[in-house]
């Protein structure tokens, strides 16, 4: 089929499929012209059939003439027929124009099915809590909460029906049905922080309830208590202990999931996708902690609505801004200093959050800088959230995040010389909750991505002047749709299509030059081609709930990536599976099949801004993986420990990588810089231990691994080892509350050294030159990298909120990891010589909250 | 720009340290090596010498005692001997031993080197030299710079050139050659080498000092139109070429993965090495052929 005809199809597909969806429930959003009062079942039925062009089929003999009082005026359909039917025997079903009347569902021991919908939300600020975990006490039927705090759960009611809600970091709460209705109900989950010792930190009870695995959250307290590096705990170097993900050099925070490559993770923050998440050449993350509710992380597994990366998503979630009361919070450490607010704007219905953080050594040296010269370097956040309700059924978010790395010099002798090189993202999404009905949610989201960095320099000497600026970009806008609809209690659906332009410029030049005497250049150089790429997708995923002790999530994504007049499609399969052995054991299994359009162009992976983003092309396909997972979750104890295991096997193909010798050069069209079609496989087995305590929280990650590459140009087509096929790492995050107010906790890390190339002997060439003979790729293992980090911190409570001082030390034992091994010259020898970067760092920092 | 990306990591690694330290070597003995480059119309020449470990700083030295036989069409046709005429030295007064045989080296003909040494494993290359060079429709733009011509592939699925522009100052003794960098909208020719002036690279091109263009780029009809540009060839004084090479695989791919490693020197540190080609069986160096043209640019 032609093309652009396949095109248009698939275009108007994904335009009309939400309008669809929506069109399949709106019979029922319908008014009916009704005041408040007292009715009868029958008057209310024939007032529906009447106001409609549709037909309700029910036996009268089934009807019970009970009075129903109406408290508000023109009720929708579906609040009316919710009205009438909530009742233990009957049930109603939408079919094309009819309403049908019906039995209400019963399960094989005659307990009749009622769903139990609403929100988890923070008792204190209203904030939504996602991941939450409701679930039948005693029983292993369950559900999460969405992203936006929504839950709808389908159950059997007996009289001792009872549902927790649950969350790490949070005091369950529970909720007992009074009659065999559906409802809707509101969890509030007190925080942990807000009683602190006391309260029981629950588990993950997730991880046996839900299928999903290969997935761990990281609680923003779990976070606060880790050592923090310069007085900065981050987030990405808080999932760097988790098994399976590696940092991908000393103090980076690049990371590698399951022997991926570091462009291969897709990294959300509030559901847009991030590029750049380094400060300061990687040694800080762009989130901003004090900014973050949510930290979730999936290394497998992938269910139907991810795309566009083969190894991992990282879901990071701003704080929504507490509906109640005005909070603020701040700190100073050695080299940032950052404040935030959040708080009502009208209160129980609009909320903002607002958190902003800045270095500023730049501030303090910059003074005592000889005269005539300037100079320095800084980095900033800044978050921003908006959050409105509508209704109980509509909710708006507004977010937004911008953050700069900034470097720059300037010196006035005979002329001006000035220099300096930015990075940054800037993100922001709209989204918008609509709560369809007690089964079915939907989400609107617009989004806006953008990584940009430059380098410019400027010259001007009498009457010359010249501006050179050489600047990449990534810029990427899109709209999402995800609806969820809880089916029976047997499935639930969950679909959306997605629609991302992307605009890629790998690398443009801009020239400003003038002799003042009318010889001017003004010109911009596009050194690479830029594309701009249409990315769409489809999914829908089914979970289904085959018995009490089996489910699976069944997935298909439909992915559709266009550039260069070339299109490429994939049927992407997802399934997931998980089996109970017991109320407390859970096995799991999982296939995914992945591919990615977008490709990070890097061969320092510590960072640097002069890492490309570049698209796929007519002349570089899509990365491909497909994952394959298996693993085992149990609880003892009371839920108090957790014990996970999972092996996986990834298989990538399409792989693009520098050409040897290659390297970022901004003059070169990066196409024929690059490599593509490489393979590799990665396979291991991870095991994680977490306890949850009430005073002593944290876990144990081991992971044995192996990964692999293929190249036909390198090695002469053999297998090599990845850089960071580290075979093993092992990890120790642990905190424990001595009192009320002092908490100590430490963070112990080893792994496998990284693998590289190394010069082993040199020789003569055909023309008497000496050149280097370098080991087969990647032979040679650096030494094993090994540290600790101790964090120590005093929380006092004081009339106006409470304040904190923490003390962390980076490295405490003072180890000399490699950062790179070079080779010096001693007389007539050679020697490796190995640059260590970080050595014992400690740090101070002063907190507050209110 | 990388320098300023360098100063502002040192700013970060002001807590950095650095330390000698031991580590354990892939096991790499010292492997005998065996280049010979065989030009049809020459007499064969080729040289023996011994690889050094890496941690030496000395020059890897020549061998003057190993046994050379070479095969013709894997006909054995005679060994090399020692030859004073093409001994040379270096600064360093290292003696350069040269072996060769006076046969004539012919094209299209596959010869195979054998070198044996009392302390090492027996070790050989083999290569086919190849027909001259086609060049035709040659055109030279002095204003812009372009060059452009067509190549024959003279031998299916195994035609191999390497083309670059060079001028040559004979005033000076010994004559210095200048490689020359050029542009070429063609990505399918593959330019390799660094080049300076980068403001003046228009989008979509591609620019090196050496062009490789092998069978796989050669239309149906067996030929390859190629365009070029050296927008930056000064003709004053100096006189300018384009050097055509057919080569052999070997040298190709030889001339191919140097010319990558030289411009990894201009590189940033964290670049992937790359491995020099050589199809010498169980040890290091190189056995090709290759025959030059040169075209004037004037």
């Amino acid at each position: 089929m032609d093309k652009h005809i396949l095109y248009r199809i698939y275009c108007v597909f994904l335009i009309w499929m939400p309008l669809l969806t929506f069109g399949q429930q709106g019979m029922l959003f319908k008014e009916v012209p009704l005041n408040p009062g007292r009715y009868t079942s029958s008057m209310l039925l024939d007032t529906i059939e009447s106001s409609c062009e549709c037909t309700l089929a029910y036996a009268s003999n089934d009807l019970i003439q009970e009075q129903i009082l109406l408290e508000k005026s023109n009720p929708t359909r579906e609040e009316l027929l919710e009205k009438l039917f909530n009742a233990d025997r009957l049930d109603f079903l939408v079919r094309k124009n009819k309403i049908l009347i019906v039995g209400k569902k019963k399960d094989e021991n005659g307990n009749p099915i009622i769903t139990i919908s609403g929100f988890v939300e923070d008792l204190k600020s209203r904030e939504r809590l996602i991941g939450a975990n409701i679930y039948v006490k005693g029983t292993s039927v369950g559900t999460v909460s969405n992203r936006f705090g929504f839950y709808s759960l389908s159950i059997p009611f007996t009289d001792s029906t009872i549902l927790i809600s649950d969350l790490i970091g949070y005091e369950a709460t529970t909720f007992k049905p009074a009659k065999a209705l559906s409802t809707s109900h509101r969890f509030m989950l007190l925080s942990a922080n807000e009683k602190l010792a006391e309260v029981t930190v629950v588990a993950q009870e997730s991880e046996v309830v839900n299928v999903q695995m290969s997935n761990i959250k990281i609680s923003p307290e779990e976070l606060r208590k880790m050592p923090a590096f310069l007085g900065e705990v981050d987030v990405i170097k808080a999932v760097q202990f988790l098994p399976g993900v590696q940092s991908a050099n000393e103090g980076s925070v690049n990371y590698i999931v399951r022997g991926g490559n570091p462009d291969q993770n897709l990294i959300l923050l509030d559901g847009v996708p991030v590029y750049n998440v380094s400060h300061i050449f990687g040694f800080f993350s762009v989130f901003n902690p004090d900014a973050i509710k949510n930290i979730e992380l999936t290394k497998g597994g992938f269910p139907a609505h991810f795309g566009g990366r083969l190894s991992s998503v990282l879901e990071v979630d701003m704080k929504e801004g507490d509906m109640k009361e005005y909070h603020g919070s701040g700190s100073i450490g050695i080299i940032a200093a950052k404040f935030g607010l959040e708080g009502p704007i009208i209160k129980d219905k609009t909320s903002f959050m607002f958190s902003g953080r800045r270095t500023y050594s730049d501030l303090i040296y910059r003074p005592i800088l000889a005269e005539g010269i300037d100079g320095g370097y800084y980095f900033s956040d800044l978050n921003f959230k908006l959050n409105h309700k509508f209704s109980r059924k509509d909710r708006v978010y507004l977010s937004f995040y911008n953050g700069i790395d900034k470097g720059f010099t300037q010196s006035e002798g005979s002329g001006l010389d000035e220099g300096g090189l930015k990075w940054g993202n800037y993100t922001g999404a709209l989204r918008w909750n609509h709560l369809f009905s007690e089964k079915m949610f939907g989400n609107l989201t617009a989004t806006y991505s953008r990584f940009n960095f430059e380098i410019s320099s400027a010259f001007a000497f009498d009457t010359i002047t010249s501006n050179l600026r050489y600047f990449s970009k990534i810029v990427d806008q899109g709209i999402k749709y995800d609806l969820d609809y809880i089916y029976s209690p047997k499935h639930s659906f969950r679909t959306g299509v997605s629609y991302t332009y992307h605009n890629v410029r790998p690398g443009a030049l801009v020239i400003n030059e003038s002799d003042g005497r009318g010889l001017d250049i003004d010109s911009i150089v596009d050194l690479s081609p830029a594309n701009f790429t249409h990315d769409a997708f489809l999914y829908v995923e089914d979970q289904w709930t085959v018995n009490q002790r089996l489910k699976v999530n069944t997935g298909l994504h439909l992915s559709s990536y266009f550039v260069d007049g070339e299109a490429y499609f994939a049927l992407q399969p997802r399934l997931s599976a998980r089996y109970l052995m017991s109320e407390n054991w859970a096995l799991k299994a999982s296939y995914a099949y992945m591919q990615q359009f977008i490709h990070l162009l890097t061969n320092s992976s510590v960072g640097l801004p002069t890492d490309l983003w570049v698209s796929s092309t007519g002349r570089i396909p899509p990365q491909v993986s497909q994952q394959l997972a298996i693993g085992s979750t149990n609880f003892w104890d009371n839920k108090k420990w957790e014990f996970t295991t999972e092996a996986f096997y990834k298989d990538l193909s399409g792989l693009i990588a520098y050409k040897p010798a290659a390297s970022f050069a901004p003059a070169v069209n990066w196409e024929t810089q690059v490599l593509s079609g490489g393979t590799g496989r990665a396979y291991g087995l991870e095991t994680l231990i977490r306890l949850n305590g009430s005073r002593t929280r944290g876990w144990i990650a081991y992971t044995l691994s192996k990964s692999e590459r293929e190249f036909d140009e390198i090695d002469g087509g053999n297998t090599f080892p990845f850089k960071y096929d580290r075979r093993h790492d092992f990890k120790i995050v642990l905190s424990h509350d001595f009192t009320k107010k002092f908490n100590a906790g430490f963070t112990w890390i080893y792994n496998s050294g990284l693998k590289a190339t190394i010069p082993i002997s040199t020789y003569n060439d055909l023309d008497g030159q000496t050149l280097i003979k370098y080991s087969t790729r990647n032979a040679f293992s650096y030494p094993s990298y090994h540290r600790l980090d101790v964090a120590l911190s005093w929380t006092k409570k004081t009339s106006w909120g409470q304040r904190s001082w923490g003390i962390s030390v980076y490295n405490a034992y003072n180890q000399r990891n490699p950062f790179i091994i070079y080779f010096s010259t001693f007389g007539d020898t050679r020697e490796a010589t190995q640059l260590s970067l970080l050595q014992i760092i400690p740090s101070i920092n002063y907190s507050f909250r209110f | 720009m990388m320098k300023r990306l360098f100063i502002l990591f040192l700013f970060i690694l002001f807590l950095s340290c650095e330390e000698t330290i031991d580590i354990d070597y892939p096991e790499e003995p010292t492997n005998l090596v065996l280049n010979a480059n065989l030009v049809p119309g020459d007499t064969l020449k080729a040289s023996l010498s011994l690889s050094v470990p890496f941690e030496e700083i000395r020059n890897p030295p020549y061998l003057n005692n190993g046994t050379l036989e070479v095969f013709e069409n894997n006909q054995f046709i005679g060994q090399m001997e020692f030859c004073e005429a093409y001994a040379r030295a270096f600064q360093s007064e290292d003696s350069v031993y040269i072996f060769c045989l006076n046969t004539i080296c012919k094209s299209e003909t596959s010869y195979t080197i054998k070198a044996t040494h009392s302390d090492f494993e027996t070790i050989q290359g083999t290569t086919t030299s190849p027909k001259a060079p086609v060049v035709s429709d040659f055109s030279f733009l002095p204003g812009t710079g372009q060059i452009s011509f067509t190549l024959k592939e003279h031998s299916p699925n195994n035609t191999f050139y390497v083309i670059e522009v060079i001028q040559q100052d004979s005033v000076l003794s010994p004559p210095i050659t200048y490689q020359v960098g050029v542009t070429s909208r063609d990505l399918t020719l593959e330019l390799i080498g660094s080049f300076s002036d980068v403001i003046s690279l228009p989008s979509g091109e591609t620019y090196g000092v050496k062009g490789y263009i092998s069978s796989p780029s050669f239309d149906q009809n067996g030929e390859k139109r190629v365009v070029i540009e050296a927008s930056n060839l000064a003709l004053v004084d100096i006189p300018a070429f384009l050097k055509v090479s057919s080569s052999s695989e070997s040298f190709y791919q030889f001339s191919r993965t140097k010319s990558l490693v030289t411009a990894t020197s201009l590189d940033n540190p964290f670049a992937e090495p790359y491995e020099i080609f050589s199809n010498i069986s169980n040890g290091y160096g190189i056995v090709a052929s290759y025959q030059d043209t040169f075209i004037k640019l004037e």
